[in-house]
């Protein structure tokens, strides 16, 4: 660490308690030291986990947090709010490897001055000895930088790469607006690689007719959709009407219309393609969950980062090196999600643990690795394809030190990104298999216990169509004993749940996550069976808030593959029931 | 002195103008009222209540008058701020409070070259009259659409130049604030680290300016009807203030009768009788045709907003609803029943206040007297001063010595906060031969009794051995705590109380009878234990607060509210859960369910923004772009 550096915090205070605050340490003229700049927001219950995590991955050092006390909120209940976020949140430090101790969380008073000061003290001190943060602060892209301060001894700071305008206002909400279209930096669509994108995706084959658009769950509820449409307008050349249409930020990359198209042409990769290109000309996109999770892809990227995952496996057993026939196994983004996502009744955090005891009764012992990273797929959907590439090489890089050939993977997602995007953009070309497949090879090993339930599949897009993985998880329901009953739209057909990549989520999402849920419930099945974290996080969502229809005809219990056959096993105690009430309900509770 | 002369108002030997406990606002002379120092020692938000329930008093006397020699303030169109952001900067040297550490200049210079600014001056004093005017010229010179000021904090100096803006034509929202006094120049020595900060933060002001979106001020029209919570003094004088400025007036008392505490009380320091000036102030709200009373009535729901409330009260064999504009929270509170000192156990240890009974009502008869202070109060579980308690045990010493002079009385207490002007029975009560005795807060004194006798032990600072002493009766002050269903009404209203269970106000020194919720104000042991002149004075205070939103026609309500972005929104409805107000509400919209928000009733805070996982909600002046660009202007990334 450089001799002058200094810590850089950013604080979050409310209005009325911590701002007032800091502004009585002023009035008291107490000293304190002049590393905080302090965000105002009438209430800490407005506090995004996103603006945290923006902080943290612009790099930097603390970030504090700060309203009313307990019993003394503004109003009413909002600051309970806040801690119930920035406590997960920092369970999501913890294992990211930046580490609790840089994100505080103060009740401070209107006329606590003193407290305010001492806080910033205490706290410089603290991140002083923890030094820098891992993860370094980008720098805006060339062209797309504002005015500079005029080569002022003030400018400048750490910087590692380029930072495109779209991604800094990336979570600001709204939908894009016709103002907000004029790129600011390079507007003109490089046509080069835009033809290049059309040929490789096999655009050019299209034959128009609109079975895409037909089959296309999002047009079916967004009449203003058509994957047939942007076709058309990429045959005819109209490259900037594509990449500036938000329309583009509402495809679920689901391959529904490619399982239909008689051409081969494929839609989602051209859509990848396209968004890389709307990034790199600043635009915004859309992301659900104001972009925290991409931002907390994002950071990881950093190599000085140390996660610390091995708490999960604790008494399994794993290794740290790969012998020649061993397999890595690569646990995802389930501890993250469950503590971003604690308020809903969301069971994916064991899925890791459940995984691994799964992979020792098949006799097999897994490499796992301790600084295990996100793979960056919902970066990469999200075309944001440098980030994505950064985040890949460091994992890369990791896994290729573990000397293990094969990896073995519970999410579809990583499974995907792993076995081909990898190969792409961080030349790691391994063997790759879902969970799902390594344990169907040898059910028998499993001591699956018949269950004797009905149950009905989640065929996950990444898994089903895009790997074309549909076999092993019913061969493993069944030899747990349960009956699978098969849901209207199955395989091939089946429904996505609702968003990709954390793009775009909204009435849409909800409307197909309701008419997914009500395809399982008249199954007659009890547990709605899924193969990826994704479809469980979203479809309990759902079935969780306030809905539009009848209660009991979207009445299934969700749960994850790998916790329903630890469960069968015998592997885990008894799978926690999620909480009854709803997540709505759960805010309300102490309020 | 000379003004106070010439009015021929009556002051006391310290010269301070004479008021009473139960007119705390009024002279000696009709039409003349007192407030702040002038009429005492007074601390910042006593000085605030008093002042208001001055200007109150003498609204009652305007009412008739009322608007006859208003003149419309007229403001310029706003202009159109759709553009490309044109900001101008103005850094205020505040004097030498920024300018002593801040190299302003510098900071102006660092402004002018960032993206979006066109224009940047420094003032001496921005707030000044000369200031403002120079705000509104470079509007007009410079065809600004956003300002920015760096000075002091927004939370005092904000609504100045949002109307300093307003009035030249920009919306009062395309305004911004970096605070480089209070969070810099004042907090930090360093020229040049501190002119760092504050080019810091104005360069993170600039970044959420360039994101500021115009916005409408709802208006909404009032019921001319007020409600007040709680018969008690507090009540009846709140009362009594709204129907003096000519405004109907509903008074709800959960008890069958109205006057409160004031009723079980014989005297006051200062020689009155409450409980006569209580059935006094009972008969003129009885009498008075504008005022509505509910004895035996709670309040059961509360809907609606300022300027249109719709309550239910219940009467136990009936409910009814009406119509309000404000609301008065007057509820009081109650003595705390006492634990330990045998109390409960033998009848010769009692609270202070039944002593103040005994004694008025000659049934006091004893040659020793111990008092017990501090009993329940600046303890863990109630951690405040109940402030009354000094001047019942200092009035109790002083009645029981002119009554019986031979008779001992000895004040075991912890600190004696006799404050104000009541040092002078303290003064009185030494002089009479009171004995006062410190205890350890840590060793509190105890009763025991010895055979039939009382003793009281007590570990002073001021003695080695702990002291026995031989009691004919113990008095506690006992501490106050909030009434009974405090926390349900609390609900009701979706306002806040504090860890004590008092209801809080919003802000602790400038609002002290203000909830930060429009339209609801409080006064009285409510907010917090009181003597009867300050819960007088902040009744009249609160009533002339609630008088004034009716005598208005309309209100016009915060345009930063809460915005649902429809195609976003899930229907899920975790904003409607986390809401305090109730102001969002969900409806279907063709097959799906949408949030939907009341802006009357949103309080801006941006709880439901915080919760909502598909980033469908935000609050205006408060979104996440604009966060997002004030985060990555302070990690210098713009």
């Amino acid at each position: 660490m450089s001799k002058d550096w200094e810590p850089s915090i950013l604080g979050i205070c409310c209005n009325w308690c911590a701002y007032a605050g800091a502004d009585m340490a002023g009035v008291s003229r107490m000293q304190y030291p002049p590393n905080v700049e302090i965000i105002r927001v009438m209430c800490s219950g407005r506090i995004d986990p996103a603006f945290i995590l923006r902080a943290f991955r612009l790099g930097a050092d603390g970030v504090l947090v700060a309203g009313c006390h307990e019993a003394d909120c503004h109003y009413v209940s909002g600051n309970q709010s806040a801690r119930r976020r920035v406590e997960a949140l920092a369970d999501v430090l913890d294992t990211v490897g930046l580490g609790r101790d840089r994100l505080r969380l103060r009740w401070i008073s209107a006329n606590e001055g003193a407290l305010f000061a001492e806080g910033i003290r205490d706290f410089v001190e603290t991140l002083k000895k923890l030094g820098p943060s891992p993860i370094e602060a980008p720098k805006l892209a060339k062209g797309v930088t504002t005015r500079t301060q005029g080569g002022d001894v003030f400018a400048g700071g750490r910087s590692t790469r380029n930072l495109s305008r779209g991604e800094l206002h990336e979570g600001g909400g709204s939908p894009l607006r016709e103002s907000e279209l004029a790129s600011e930096s390079d507007p003109s669509v490089n046509q080069v690689d835009f033809q290049a994108l059309v040929a490789e995706t096999g655009v050019l084959n299209c034959l128009e007719c609109g079975k895409c658009t037909a089959s296309c769950p999002v047009a079916r509820r967004d009449e203003t959709f058509s994957p047939r449409r942007t076709i058309e307008k990429a045959l005819e050349g109209l490259a900037e009407d594509i990449e500036t249409d938000r329309l583009l930020w509402s495809c679920l990359t689901c391959r529904t219309c490619e399982q239909r198209c008689p051409s081969g042409v494929s839609y989602s990769e051209f859509v990848r393609g396209a968004r890389a290109e709307a990034k790199r000309l600043g635009q915004q996109g859309r992301t659900s969950h104001s972009g925290a999770n991409h931002d907390l892809m994002r950071l990881q990227a950093a190599p000085k980062l140390k996660p610390n995952r091995m708490a999960a496996y604790e008494g399994l057993k794993v290794k740290e090196k790969a012998g020649k026939d061993d397999w890595l196994y690569f646990a995802g983004c389930a501890p993250y999600y469950q503590a971003l996502y604690s308020e809903l009744p969301v069971q994916v955090g064991n899925i890791p643990r459940d995984s691994v005891a799964l992979l020792n009764r098949a006799g097999i012992v897994p490499v796992v690795m301790a600084a295990e990273r996100c793979c960056g797929h919902d970066l990469l959907w999200n075309g944001d394809v440098e980030d994505f590439a950064a985040l890949a090489r460091v994992s890369a890089e990791a896994i290729k030190a573990t000397g293990a050939r094969k990896i073995v993977t519970s999410c579809p997602e990583c499974y995907r990104t792993l076995a081909v995007d990898f190969k792409e953009h961080a030349g790691l070309d391994l063997e790759v298999k879902h969970i799902s497949e390594v344990l169907a090879a040898d059910a028998g090993a499993l001591g699956l216990s018949g269950t004797g339930e009905v149950v009905t599949v989640q065929d996950a897009c990444r898994l089903g169509r895009q790997m074309g993985v549909y076999d092993p998880p019913r061969e493993l329901l069944a030899a747990a004993g349960a009956q699978v009953a098969e849901m209207a739209h199955t395989r091939g057909d089946a429904l996505c749940c609702g968003v990709s990549a954390w793009v775009s989520c909204g009435q849409c999402s909800k409307s197909m996550q309701v008419a997914r849920l009500k395809e399982a419930a008249a199954t007659g099945a009890s547990t709605l069976v899924t193969p990826c974290l994704k479809c469980s996080i979203h479809l309990t969502c759902a079935s969780s808030g306030e809905l539009p229809v009848p209660r009991q005809e979207v009445d299934v219990k969700i749960m994850d593959l790998t916790a329903y056959l630890a469960r069968a096993a015998g592997l885990t105690v008894a799978a926690e029931e999620p909480e009854p009430a709803m997540a709505a309900a759960s805010d309300k509770g102490d309020a | 002195m000379s003004a106070v002369a010439e009015l021929g108002v009556e002051h006391d030997n310290y010269g301070f103008i004479k008021t009473g406990p139960f007119a705390p606002a009024d002279t000696s002379v009709p039409g003349v009222y007192a407030l702040g120092a002038a009429a005492g020692p007074r601390d910042i938000p006593e000085t605030v209540a008093r002042a208001t329930a001055a200007a109150a008093r003498a609204q009652a006397l305007l009412a008739g008058e009322r608007n006859a020699l208003t003149v419309k303030k007229e403001y310029p169109e706003e202009k159109d701020a759709s553009g490309e952001p044109r900001i101008g900067v103005f850094v205020c040297h505040c004097g030498s409070n920024i300018a002593g550490t801040v190299d302003v200049e510098k900071v102006k210079h660092l402004a002018e070259n960032l993206a979006g600014v066109v224009y940047a001056e420094t003032n001496l004093y921005t707030c000044s009259a000369e200031g403002c005017e120079k705000i509104r010229e470079a509007i007009a010179a410079h065809d600004l659409n956003r300002v920015v000021v760096a000075a002091c904090t927004p939370r005092t100096h904000e609504p100045l130049f949002r109307e300093t803006c307003r009035e030249a034509g920009l919306n009062r929202y395309l305004f911004e604030m970096a605070n480089v006094r209070d969070q810099c120049s004042w907090v930090h020595k360093d020229r040049e680290q501190a002119t760092k900060k504050a080019a810091d933060l104005v360069r993170m002001s600039v970044a959420k300016a360039g994101l500021l979106k115009p916005l409408p001020m709802y208006e909404i029209p009032v019921t001319p009807v007020a409600l007040v919570i709680g018969g008690g003094i507090a009540g009846l004088a709140a009362a009594e203030a709204i129907a003096a400025q000519g405004f109907e007036v509903h008074l709800v008392e959960r008890e069958k009768n109205l006057g409160g505490n004031l009723l079980k009380l014989r005297t006051t320091l200062s020689g009155e009788n409450p409980y006569d000036r209580a059935a006094d102030a009972v008969a003129k709200v009885g009498s008075n045709k504008l005022v509505k009373v509910h004895t035996g009535t709670t309040v059961s729901a509360v809907s609606g907003y300022v300027g249109n409330f719709q309550v239910e009260l219940d009467a136990g064999s009936k409910k009814e609803n009406i119509a309000a504009g404000s609301i008065v929270v007057a509820t009081g509170g109650r003595e705390w029943s006492p634990e330990g000192f045998l109390a409960g156990e033998d009848d010769r240890v009692m609270t202070s206040s039944e002593l103040e009974r005994r004694i008025a009502d000659g049934k006091f008869e004893a040659q020793r007297v111990v008092m017990v202070q501090c009993v329940g109060s600046r303890c863990e579980e109630r951690p405040y001063c109940s402030r009354v308690c000094c001047g019942l045990a200092l009035k109790n010493a002083l009645s029981i010595k002119e009554q019986e002079p031979g008779a001992e009385v000895i004040v075991l207490y912890r600190d004696l906060m006799a404050h104000g002007l009541k040092e002078d029975y303290f003064t009185l009560a030494r002089e009479a031969g009171v004995v006062f005795l410190r205890y350890n807060p840590d060793e509190p004194p105890t009763v025991s009794k010895a055979g039939d006798a009382l003793q009281v032990q007590v570990a002073s600072p001021e003695v080695d051995e702990t002291l026995e002493i031989a009691a004919d009766l113990v008095a506690l002050s006992v501490a106050i705590v909030p009434a009974e269903g405090s926390k349900e009404l609390s609900e009701i209203l979706k306002v806040p109380l504090d860890a004590a269970g008092f209801f809080s106000e919003a802000h602790i020194k400038l609002r002290p009878v203000d909830f930060a919720s429009d339209g609801i104000f409080l006064a009285g042991v409510a907010h917090s234990p009181k003597e009867i002149s300050e819960n007088i004075a902040q009744a009249q205070a609160a009533g002339g607060r609630a008088a004034s939103i009716l005598a208005r026609g309309v209100f016009a309500a915060e345009g930063a509210v809460a915005k649902v972005d429809e195609e976003a929104c899930r229907g899920c409805g975790v904003c409607v859960s986390v809401c305090p107000y109730g102001a969002i509400s969900l409806a279907a919209k063709g097959e799906a369910l949408v949030a939907s928000v009341n802006p009357a009733l949103c309080k801006s805070c941006g709880t439901c923004a915080g919760a909502c996982l598909s980033t469908a909600i935000t609050t205006e002046h408060f979104t996440n772009e604009q966060i997002f660009a004030a985060i990555a202007a302070k990690m210098e990334v713009v």
